[in-house]
């Protein structure tokens, strides 16, 4: 039952943005006979002037197995139900649709083709977050309400209300969080960009940072094994990101941030169509910290300052004759010190006066997208995406300096049809990666190219409502590791109306770049040692390999009027061979060396939402992650990653437009790397302790226009204490700031304003 | 592990067994309400869940706002002139007209504007 905005249509397997159905309901009382035990109808497709029957579409009852296939001349015959009267037609090329059916003997249902073709196609409903019972993948769309109860400001802060995915600075000093999904590090999430590989490589880490939190449209989040069509990389799970594009975002959407540690953010977005067909958009994004501040007196900088420009300029052609075409190019730069705070960039760079970091980065990239649906076979389309990105990074932690580039090209050819029905999908096509690398760590050089060539086969059954697979399988050759085969599998089963059953299985390999994802061991004084095998494959290192498999169980239901949501899931990833950063062997050496014994990774999930009383939301969620790898013979839990966490979410929003949002956040406590051979005074406990957090923010909307934010992160002021490892000696050997599991600063206010014109 | 997943669906099938609220105290009542479009469905809405009330739907076509409610908690008077007071007359009570005045153009129901 959808309440409020809940229109009187249930959309299913439906994108929001492409409302493209026309449905008419010709109650046409013509037929003579009044067999009041059979609905009768056709299916037809509006195009242009003529009707053209839809011949093989689906019709069934919603919920039910109780359906039917239109026959040659679009026409279905279908015994009626008397417990249910939506009916769902559904036939791939075009949206589908559900209707209520009363008293009517005879339905026409036109149809409109979809041009959508984006791999990822999710239901769209009032919920912040929303997890279908339909899609086959176990994805969680966070739309904008959500985003907008999260404090700030970019994707890596977009998770805060969400359990499925973990935040973490990776260091003391450069300010950069990082994700975790499945108790894994980010890098094992492949994250894309409208279905494009976007965040990989060099950006890996930082490449959360580049993309603002006003930018996006939504995300859609799945854990375990992805789509076979956008790559091979993803071991954990996939994050899609949909921009604000032209086609349906606002004329002009300002946004205005600062807190109370002198960050300033000012976001805009603005759209203008340029006569019918073609509509442009350009995001900009610009952030400055100029405030050095030092809460916890360790002489460092809690936060680096600096500045970071984001811009981003799409062009996108409207529905024209089912052609769909964009293109669009973005430009990032970021420069950021941190460190010491008596650290003079101009004075100090290269000397022990003080230590200090700076990072600049400049990145350009441009894609484009082109799609084709056919006229007569509106089942078959044809995608192009293309895109390509040049990265550069020139920085230095203290005396170590790190220059880094990335040029990559990706492409993509997608063909998608049917097998007789639309019971019966598939999608093919051929891929192409390439990258090349230029990195130089104190003059030593890990320069790589790397190119992928591949083909995927993906097949999709879909058996009404009540059963789905989806089967899939690439073959790629890469120039330094040979060619290897990634199979991956999804299922999906209703075991009732209310209860979905996921089950997820597939293979990942990707190619680690060690040292920019692993980021802050820069900002310690660990001797660096890469135990390859002097090859010219990556470091010298083998491909991380992983086999990923995932139950989850989702059941809606409905209590006192009210919707609620249970959902339970269990992934494990098994690595067969994975690069292992040992921080355990010696506290002064970081060392990567091939997986050589188990590594793996359990997790468990369980979440409840449910709308306790009218306009108060609730969620609840706990997690429980067994993460082990082995080290030097040694199976030890990774370091760094709590065991259990739990949260509870409120967000209740009032008749007169206020909201008030609320989190809390458990962690339990977290393995430290061993110290033991240090000096007593530079030693640390074998686990860190448990902690909460709690995150808190008020909202008032006037006129769905203008809104005023004011917000504490951070309530209770749980800090880690004494981050820095020998903050006293930042250059001896003992200096270490990436042993990071707890907040580093405390109390943080903030206060947004945000400003659309539809 | 497994223990735990069997608990979970227990504790689903459990929750499952209390969603049906058969309490004679709620009531289920039509009445109009006179709107345009999904703007005004939203408002009426928004403004027909005020305490007491369990849940409400606003049918556009039929003008016809359906509200579940506690008929001990509340008197389904109040939930007319809630809505009224957003600009929404409905077959008990006239609307407040400042706040009809301020309605954007589009949810003018009182002038030729069409349901859309």
């Amino acid at each position: 039952m959808l309440r409020l905005h809940g229109r009187c249509r249930e959309t299913l397997s439906m994108n929001r943005y492409l409302l493209l159905i026309l449905l008419t309901m010709n109650l046409q009382m013509i037929m003579a006979q009044q067999d009041i035990s059979y609905l009768k109808g056709k299916v037809v497709e509006q195009n242009q002037e003529a009707e053209i029957p839809v011949i093989g579409a689906n019709v069934y009852w919603s919920n039910t197995t109780v359906g039917t296939i239109t026959d040659a001349n679009g026409n279905f015959k279908l015994t009626r139900l008397k417990t249910n009267n939506r009916l769902v037609i559904s036939y791939v090329g075009y949206q589908s649709d559900t209707l209520m059916v009363n008293n009517q003997d005879y339905l026409k249902v036109a149809l409109k083709t979809s041009t959508e073709l984006d791999e990822v196609v999710v239901s769209y409903k009032r919920n912040t977050t929303e997890v279908s019972l339909l899609d086959p993948i176990n994805t969680k769309v966070i739309g904008e309400k959500e985003l907008c109860k999260a404090a700030c400001c970019n994707l890596s802060e977009s998770f805060e209300t969400n359990p499925s995915v973990d935040v973490s600075f990776t260091d003391a000093v450069t300010g950069t969080r990082q994700i975790q999904m499945l108790g894994l590090a980010g890098p094992y999430s492949q994250i894309t960009r409208e279905n494009m590989p976007d965040i990989r490589g060099l950006s890996a880490i930082y490449g959360l940072t580049y993309i603002p939190g006003t930018w996006v449209e939504s995300i859609h989040l799945n854990k375990g094994a992805g789509t076979v069509i956008n790559g091979y990389e993803s071991i954990a799970g996939q994050i899609n990101v949909n921009l604000r594009n032209p086609a349906n975002m606002d004329r002009l959407y300002l946004n205005f941030y600062t807190n109370q540690i002198g960050r300033v953010e000012l976001n805009a977005n603005i759209h203008t169509d340029v006569g019918e067909r073609l509509g442009t958009a350009i995001l900009l994004h610009g952030m400055n910290n100029s405030f050095s501040q030092d809460h916890n007196n360790d002489n460092f900088m809690d936060h680096p300052t600096g500045d970071q420009y984001v811009i981003l300029n799409r062009w996108e052609l409207y529905n024209n004759k089912g052609i769909r075409f964009q293109v669009g190019v973005k430009g990032t730069y970021i420069n950021k010190f941190g460190g010491e705070s008596d650290f003079d960039p101009d004075e100090d760079q290269g000397t022990t006066n003080a230590w200090g970091l700076n990072i600049r980065t400049e990145r350009y990239e441009a894609w484009s997208k082109l799609g084709k649906v056919s006229d007569k076979k509106p089942w078959q389309s044809i995608g192009f995406q293309i895109s390509g990105a040049i990265h550069d990074q020139e920085s230095y932690f203290g005396l170590t300096d790190y220059n880094a580039q990335q040029n990559t090209l990706y492409s993509n050819l997608i063909y998608q049809s049917q097998i007789k029905n639309s019971n019966h999908k598939f999608k093919t096509g051929l891929s192409f990666q390439y990258d090349d690398y230029k990195e130089d760590l104190n003059n030593s050089n890990y320069d790589r190219l790397e190119y992928v060539p591949g083909a995927f086969f993906e097949y999709s059954f879909k058996h009404l409502e009540k059963f789905d697979a989806i089967l899939g399988i690439r073959g790629d050759f890469h120039n330094e590791y040979g060619s290897f085969l990634t199979p991956r599998a999804h299922l999906r089963y209703s075991l009732t109306d209310k209860i979905t059953l996921r089950a997820s299985g597939g293979r990942g390999l990707r190619s680690a770049n060690i040292i920019s994802e692993n980021i802050g061991i820069l900002a310690s004084s660990r001797q660096i040692i890469i135990n390859g095998d002097g090859s010219a494959k990556p470091y010298g290192l083998e491909p991380e390999i992983a086999w990923n498999y995932g139950l989850n169980l989702t059941y809606k239901f409905v209590l006192d009027y009210r919707n609620g949501s249970v959902s339970v899931d269990f992934y494990r990833t098994d690595f067969q061979n994975q690069i292992v950063l040992d921080l355990d062997q010696d506290p002064q050496q970081a060392l990567f060396y091939n997986l050589d014994g188990e590594s793996y990774s359990n997790s468990f999930q369980a979440q409840v939402d449910y709308e306790l009383i009218n306009r108060l939301d609730v969620r609840v969620a706990y997690r429980w992650y067994d993460v082990k790898t082995t080290y030097n013979d040694e199976l030890l839990d990774k370091p760094l990653t709590s065991n259990h966490r739990a949260f509870i979410n409120l967000a209740y929003s009032s008749r007169k437009n206020w909201s008030f949002d609320y989190t809390i956040n458990w962690q339990g406590e977290k393995r430290i790397p061993g110290t033991e051979t240090n000096p007593i005074e530079y030693q640390l406990d074998e686990y860190s302790p448990n902690f909460f957090i709690m995150n808190a923010q008020i909202t008032k909307s006037w006129q769905q226009k203008f809104d005023i934010y004011v917000g504490v992160e951070n309530i209770l002021g749980y800090k880690q204490n004494d981050p820095i490892l020998a903050s006293n000696d930042p250059f001896g050997q003992y200096f270490d700031s990436s042993l990071i599991w707890g907040p580093i600063s405390g109390r943080k206010f903030y206060l947004g304003l945000r400003y659309k014109i539809k | 592990m497994k223990t735990l997943l069997l608990i979970s669906i227990l504790a689903v099938f459990t929750l499952n067994s209390f969603s049906q609220d058969k309490s004679s105290k709620v009531e289920t009542t039509k009445f109009e309400v006179k709107g345009v479009c999904d703007m005004c469905k939203e408002r009426i809405e928004n403004a027909a869940l005020i305490k007491g009330v369990k849940w409400v739907e606003w049918d556009k076509a039929t003008d016809t706002l359906t509200v579940i409610y506690r008929k001990d908690k509340l008197d389904i008077l109040d939930v007319h002139k809630s809505v009224a007071e957003v600009g929404h007359t409905t077959d008990k009570v006239e609307c407040n007209m400042e706040a009809y005045n301020k309605l954007p153009a589009c949810c003018a129901y009182m002038g030729d504007v069409e349901k859309h």
